[in-house]
C-alpha cells in the first residue's frame, strides 16, 4: 500500500508542479513597446513635406493610402503610430481629375473617379503628417508671405489654389499674414522630424513638360534650404532630410515611351537616330512640338505618362497621326532633351536634371552643416531605375521575396509619380536604414511583402 | 444501425472544432478524456475501436457508448506586423463545439467482436473579427469532419507468450464540411473571399492495432492509422471584388488527414489502479501546401489557383493517464490525466487559420455505475498553450502574438449488456 501511496504521491505533486508552471505563467510579459530608439527620441515625430510625405497615390490623396504613407509606416516601426495622426481624406479622396482606379485587370484599363472624398478628422489638428500635396520648398519658412502661400492656401480663385493647405493646416496659421509650415512644425515640440520638400520646385515643370510651373533657381533654392534648415535647428529635434529624385527615374517621365515601344506602336530608328511611329505604310519619325517649332523626337526626348490618352486617340484616329510637323505632339505632353540642338538651356530634360543634381547639392552640404541625417533617395530611385534598364525591364528593387520594379502598378502608383503602399514602405526602409545607423537605434524593417497593394478599383 | 448512424451524423452536422495540435482531435470518448487519451493499451472500453481496434478482441456482450465533448478555445493575438499599432490585442470570437462520439461493439465468437465508431477526428474553427489586422490572414477557418469506423478485433489463441489481441477496420470520411473566410486586401476598397466546401465523397484509410499482454497487469499497445486524402469541393465567393474577379466559383481543395501511430503501455501496479503512458506519433508532414482549385481562370490570382504553404511537421504527444476503482464508493470510478502536446507548424507558417502551439492538458473524469450495466461518465480537459511568438512569417500569416487556452467538458454513457 505504501508503494501505492508514494506512486499516487509522486503523480499528483508531479501534475501540481506541471500546473503551477504552464498554468501561472504571466501571459501579459509582452512588451511590445520595448525601447530601441537609440541615441533618437521619437516621443514627438512631426513630417514635413509634400504628396510623398502625405501618402497621395494614383492622383489622389485618400485615407486607403494615407494609411500608408511613409511617415505613418516609419512612426509604427517607433510604436507611435497612435499617436501620430494624418489629416486623412475619405475615399476616393481630393485629387484634381479624380483618382485613377483600375476598371479591368487584364487586360488593364484604369479610369479616373470624378467624385471627392471629405476630410475626416480635421479635430485632430495641429497634424503630425505635415506633408502637403503640391507644397515647395519656400512653403517651409515663407518669409514675408514671398511663396504665396496664403492666397494659394485660401484664395479660391487663385490660378495656383490648392486645396490641401486647408486641410493639413490650422486655420490660425493661414488667418497669419505670412503663414508656414514651420510654426505648425514648431508649435508641436518636434523630438524627430522628417524633412522633404523641393520635388515640386522642379516637378511641376516636369510634368507639364515644361510648360507649367517655372524650375526653382539653384540659387533661391539653396537660400531657402538654408533657411528651412535653420528653423528645423531651432526646433532641438533630430531631423532627417531627404534627396530629391532625379525626374527620368519616375516612370511618370520614362514609362510611356518604353511602353509604346514594348507595345510596338513606335520604335527607334538606329541610323536616324529618331523615334518612329509604326504604321501599316511604314515607320514614320515623330515630330514633338518645342517651344512653338516641330523636332523629331529623339532619345533624350520623353512622352510623358500624361500623353497615353493622346496616343489612344493617335490610334483610334481620332487625332492624325504625329508624323507631320504640323501634327506634332504637344509641347506640354513631352520632355524635350537637347540631341536636336546640343544646348542644355534649350533642353527641358536637361534644365530638370541639372537643377535637381544642384538641389541635392545644396541638401547634402546643408545637413551636414547642420548635423542631420540623410536619407538619399534620390540614389536608391536611381540604383532600381539602373537595374530596371539593364534587365530590359524585367527586374527592381529585390526585398521580401518581391520584385518591385519602377513602374505603375509595382513600385509606383498608376500616377506614375507617387509610391504605391508597398513603395511607401520601402521608403519608410530605407528611412529606417538611416534612422539605425545615425542614431545608433535597432528598429525593425517593415516585411514589405506584408504590406497589401490596395490598388483603388472602380465601381 | 442503418437509422442510428443517420441519426448520429444529424447530430454531427453541427459539429466544428479546434485544438490539438494541428487539426486533430483527440477526444473521442468521455472515459478516454478523463485519462488524456492514454488509453490504446486500457482496452477495456468500447471507444477502443477509436483508440486501439485490437482492444475489441474479446470484448464481451454487447456494448454501447456515446458522449459529446464540448470545445471551448480562446485565443488573443497581440500585433507585431506592421499594419496596425504594435501591441494591439484582438481576441479570437467566442466558439463552443460540439464534438459527439458513438461507439457499437457485439461479441460475433468467444474472441471475435466485431464493432463500429463514429468520431471526429480532425476538425477546426477559428473566427476572427472582420476588421481585425490579420483578416488578409484569415477571417473564419472551419473544418468538419465525421468518421465512420466498422472494424474487428480478435484475441489470438494462447501461444504461452501471453495474451495477445489483434484488430483492425476501415476509416470513412463520411462527411466534411469546411470554411474559408478572409479580407482580400491587394485591392481598395477591400474584399472578402469564402470558401464553402463539402466533402465531394467518402475518402477512405484504415486503422490496424495490437495488444500484447506478456504477464498479468502490464499490456503494451500499437495502433497505426493510415493517411486520408479528403477532396472538398463547393462555391467560392468573392464579395466587394469587382476588378479581376468573377462573381463566383466553383473551387476544390485537397486536405490530407495525416496518418499517426500510438505505442501504449499501461500498467496496473495495484488492484483497481490503471495507469497508462501513451506516445502518439502524427504525420502532419504530408500537410505541405493548402490548395484551392478553382474552375476558372482568375485574373487577380493570375491563374486558377491559390496556394497556401502549409509546410508542417511531423509532430507527437506524450500522454499520461490514470484511473482508479477502488475510491470507497460504490459504483465510482476517477480518473485523471496529463499531457503534453508538441505542435506541427513551424513558426514562420503560424497563422491565424490556427494559432497553434506546444501545449500541456490537464483532466479529471468519474464514471458513476447507475446499474448494472449503464454507468454515466463525464470528464473535463483543461488546455494551456504556450504563448507563442511570431515574427518573419510567411506570405499569409501575419506577426504577433498568439494566447490559447481552451475548456473541454463532456458527458456520455456507457451500456454494456
Amino acid at each position: 500500500m505504501s508503494y501505492f501511496k508514494k506512486y499516487i504521491k509522486g503523480i499528483l505533486s508531479l501534475a501540481f508542479l506541471l500546473a503551477l508552471v504552464t498554468g501561472c505563467k504571466d501571459y501579459n510579459d509582452l512588451d511590445p513597446a520595448a525601447n530601441n530608439s537609440g541615441d533618437a527620441d521619437f516621443s514627438s515625430y512631426v513630417a514635413v513635406g509634400n504628396s510623398l510625405t502625405a501618402g497621395l497615390q494614383n492622383g489622389a490623396l485618400y485615407e486607403s493610402a494615407q494609411k500608408y504613407s511613409f511617415p505613418k509606416l516609419l512612426a509604427r516601426q517607433m510604436n507611435k503610430s497612435e499617436s501620430f495622426e494624418q489629416p486623412l481624406i475619405s475615399n476616393p479622396g481630393i485629387g484634381s481629375g479624380g483618382r485613377i482606379e483600375l476598371s479591368n485587370l487584364d487586360p488593364l484599363v484604369t479610369t479616373r473617379n470624378s467624385n471627392q472624398g471629405n476630410p475626416i478628422n480635421q479635430e485632430d489638428k495641429p497634424f503630425s503628417n505635415l506633408g502637403v500635396p503640391g507644397a515647395v520648398l519656400v512653403d517651409y519658412m515663407n518669409p514675408n508671405n514671398a511663396g504665396n502661400l496664403k492666397e494659394r492656401a485660401t484664395d479660391q480663385s487663385n490660378p495656383a489654389f490648392n486645396p490641401f493647405y486647408k486641410v493639413a493646416m490650422e486655420q490660425a496659421e493661414l488667418a497669419k499674414s505670412a503663414p508656414n509650415l514651420h510654426n505648425q512644425v514648431a508649435k508641436q515640440n518636434p523630438t524627430f522630424i522628417t524633412f522633404w520638400l523641393g520635388n515640386n520646385d522642379v516637378l511641376g515643370y516636369v510634368t507639364s513638360g515644361g510648360e507649367g510651373q517655372s524650375i526653382t533657381p539653384a540659387a533661391n533654392f539653396s537660400q531657402l534650404y538654408q533657411a528651412s534648415a535653420q528653423g528645423l535647428a531651432a526646433t532641438g529635434a533630430d531631423v532627417m532630410v531627404y534627396t530629391i529624385p532625379d525626374v527620368t527615374n519616375i516612370p511618370f517621365v520614362f514609362y510611356l515611351r518604353t511602353q509604346l515601344e514594348q507595345q510596338g506602336a513606335i520604335t527607334f530608328n538606329s541610323s536616324s537616330q529618331t523615334y518612329q511611329l509604326v504604321t501599316e505604310n511604314g515607320n514614320f519619325d515623330i515630330y514633338i512640338e518645342v517651344d512653338g517649332n516641330a523636332e523629331k523626337m529623339r532619345q533624350d526626348d520623353f512622352p510623358l505618362l500624361s500623353a497615353q490618352s493622346y496616343f489612344a486617340r493617335v490610334q483610334n484616329g481620332q487625332v492624325p497621326p504625329p508624323i507631320q510637323p504640323q501634327s506634332a505632339i504637344p509641347d506640354e505632353l513631352v520632355l524635350d532633351g537637347n540631341l536636336a540642338t546640343q544646348d542644355a538651356s534649350d533642353s527641358e530634360l536637361e534644365q530638370a536634371a541639372a537643377a535637381v543634381a544642384q538641389y541635392n547639392g545644396t541638401i547634402s552640404s546643408v545637413a551636414s552643416s547642420n548635423n542631420f541625417t540623410v536619407v538619399d533617395i534620390n540614389k536608391v530611385f536611381k540604383d532600381i531605375f539602373t537595374t530596371f534598364q539593364s534587365s530590359q525591364g524585367q527586374n527592381g528593387y529585390q526585398t521580401d521575396g518581391l520584385n518591385l520594379r519602377p513602374v505603375p502598378g509595382e513600385l509606383f502608383s498608376f500616377d506614375g509619380v507617387h509610391p504605391t503602399n508597398r513603395g511607401a514602405a520601402v521608403i519608410a526602409n530605407k528611412s529606417i536604414d538611416a534612422i539605425n545607423s545615425a542614431y545608433n537605434a535597432n528598429l525593425d524593417k517593415i516585411n514589405v511583402a506584408k504590406i497589401p497593394e490596395g490598388f483603388p478599383v472602380a465601381n | 444501425m442503418r437509422r442510428l448512424i443517420a441519426t448520429i451524423c444529424l447530430i454531427f452536422l453541427c459539429s466544428g472544432s479546434a485544438l490539438a495540435s494541428g487539426f486533430s482531435i483527440y477526444e473521442a470518448s468521455v472515459r478516454a478524456n478523463g485519462m488524456l487519451g492514454a488509453f490504446s493499451a486500457y482496452a477495456d472500453h468500447v471507444s477502443t475501436i477509436y483508440y486501439n481496434p485490437a482492444g475489441l478482441g474479446g470484448m464481451d456482450g454487447l456494448r454501447v457508448s456515446g458522449g459529446a465533448t464540448i470545445i471551448a478555445p480562446r485565443s488573443t493575438f497581440r500585433n507585431l506586423s506592421s499594419l496596425a499599432p504594435r501591441g494591439q490585442k484582438t481576441s479570437m470570437e467566442k466558439q463552443n463545439f460540439l464534438v459527439p462520439n458513438f461507439y457499437g461493439s457485439y461479441q460475433v465468437t468467444d474472441k471475435l467482436t466485431a464493432g463500429i465508431g463514429v468520431y471526429a477526428p480532425f476538425g477546426l474553427g477559428t473566427k476572427w473579427p472582420s476588421d481585425w489586422v490579420g483578416r488578409g490572414s484569415a477571417i473564419e477557418t472551419s473544418i468538419e469532419t465525421i468518421f465512420v469506423s466498422p472494424s474487428v478485433g480478435y484475441q489470438l489463441p494462447d501461444f504461452g507468450i501471453g495474451k495477445i489481441k489483434i484488430g483492425a477496420g476501415v476509416r470513412i470520411a463520411a462527411h466534411g464540411e469546411v470554411k474559408l473566410q478572409r479580407a482580400v486586401a491587394s485591392f481598395s476598397p477591400e474584399g472578402t473571399f469564402t470558401l464553402n466546401g463539402e466533402l465531394e465523397k467518402p475518402a477512405y484509410g484504415y486503422h490496424a492495432g495490437i495488444l500484447y499482454e506478456p504477464v498479468k497487469d502490464v499490456t503494451l499497445g500499437f495502433t497505426y492509422r493510415s493517411e486520408v486524402t479528403t477532396t472538398f469541393e463547393g462555391d467560392a465567393t468573392f464579395e466587394n471584388l469587382n476588378v479581376g474577379f468573377p462573381s463566383e466559383a466553383k473551387g476544390s481543395a485537397e486536405i490530407t488527414m495525416p496518418s499517426s501511430y500510438v505505442i501504449a503501455l499501461n500498467v496496473k501496479p495495484i488492484d483497481g489502479l490503471s495507469t497508462e503512458l501513451d506516445y502518439v506519433w502524427w504525420g502532419w508532414s504530408s500537410y505541405d501546401e493548402l490548395a484551392i482549385n478553382f474552375d476558372q481562370s482568375i485574373p487577380a490570382l493570375g491563374g486558377s489557383t491559390i496556394v497556401n504553404e502549409r509546410n508542417y511537421n511531423n509532430s507527437w504527444q506524450l500522454r499520461f493517464g490514470a484511473e482508479y476503482t477502488k475510491i470507497g464508493v460504490e459504483g465510482l470510478t476517477l480518473r485523471g490525466g496529463i499531457a503534453y502536446d508538441e505542435n506541427p507548424i513551424k513558426d514562420r507558417y503560424v497563422d491565424p487559420t490556427l494559432p497553434d502551439s506546444d501545449r500541456w492538458l490537464f483532466s479529471g473524469g468519474v464514471s458513476y455505475n447507475l446499474t448494472d450495466y449503464l454507468a454515466i461518465d463525464a470528464a473535463y480537459i483543461f488546455i494551456r498553450a504556450n504563448q507563442r511568438k511570431v515574427t518573419n512569417t510567411h506570405e499569409g500569416g501575419i506577426d504577433g502574438v498568439y494566447t490559447t487556452y481552451a475548456n473541454l467538458p463532456s458527458l456520455g454513457f456507457t451500456l454494456n449488456l
